[in-house]
């Protein structure tokens, strides 16, 4: 998928795990995996605003798109 | 998210299915073993109604209608008993799956072509035992072969709006 989430990269800087930030954005862990692992084929706006409150960040500090790296 | 169950569970469906798999089936049995017996017990000569035709006498012919009968009752049967599977597929609470798409469809062709293939059945039975040349395709009530014709028809297109909402399903379960 084009669109990569770079959530990994968002936690360490804040330094928290995965299971808080599920639990604060109100999301399940296998949720939060699917998005982390590039799975997801969609994401809420109330999720993703969700995700820039507890993360203070930016969309685009999380999303990414990358030309050409589509699954054949 | 969680599964939640969008609709009541067909118990009496299911029921009436299962029952009338059971009776299918011993009845099967019987008119199989009471062939069997009409067949090689030669002292038998009076005639015989099976699958609502008079047999008078079990020469080849009729064995080979018998025989040909039997196939499409067991054919009718195994469609009984996938679409029992399928109901039962749905007290799982789970629903669009692959399996339920393609027994669907399996239902949907089996009634399509044993009903084309008894009547094509019964021209030949009518014309051998009865001497009488005819196609019968009713249109009066349920049990009409344009009717059943649509069912199967119905179940092969459910088949098909059931894949479109597996998809639908997948993109929503993959929606975070």
């Amino acid at each position: 998928m084009p669109i990569i989430i770079n959530l990994d990269i968002m936690l360490a800087k804040r330094d928290m795990q995965s299971n808080e930030l599920a639990n604060k954005v109100g999301i399940t862990q296998a949720n939060l995996s699917i998005l982390k692992t590039g799975k997801a084929k969609a994401i809420r706006f109330s999720t993703l605003e969700a995700i820039c409150d507890v993360l203070e960040c930016q969309p685009g500090d999380i999303l990414e798109y990358v030309v050409g790296n589509r699954k054949t | 998210m969680k599964n939640k169950s969008i609709a009541g569970k067909p118990i009496i469906l299911k029921s009436i299915l299962d029952i009338l798999l059971i009776w299918l089936i011993i009845i099967m049995v019987v008119t199989f073993f009471l062939s069997i017996y009409l067949i090689f017990i030669q002292e038998v000569k009076f005639p015989f109604t099976l699958f609502e035709y008079e047999i008078t006498e079990w020469t080849t012919v009729p064995i080979i209608l018998v025989v040909l009968q039997f196939l499409l009752y067991i054919g009718f049967i195994y469609t009984i008993y996938l679409f029992r599977k399928l109901v039962r597929l749905f007290f799982k609470n789970k629903l669009f799956t692959r399996l339920q798409i393609a027994s669907l469809n399996l239902i949907g062709q089996l009634i399509l072509w044993l009903s084309i293939l008894q009547v094509i059945f019964d021209f030949f039975a009518r014309m051998f035992l009865e001497s009488k040349v005819g196609i019968s395709t009713g249109i009066a009530f349920f049990d009409s072969f344009w009717f059943i014709i649509c069912i199967g028809m119905f179940f092969i297109y459910l088949s098909q709006i059931f894949d479109n909402a597996r998809i639908l399903k997948e993109e929503n379960d993959l929606t975070v």
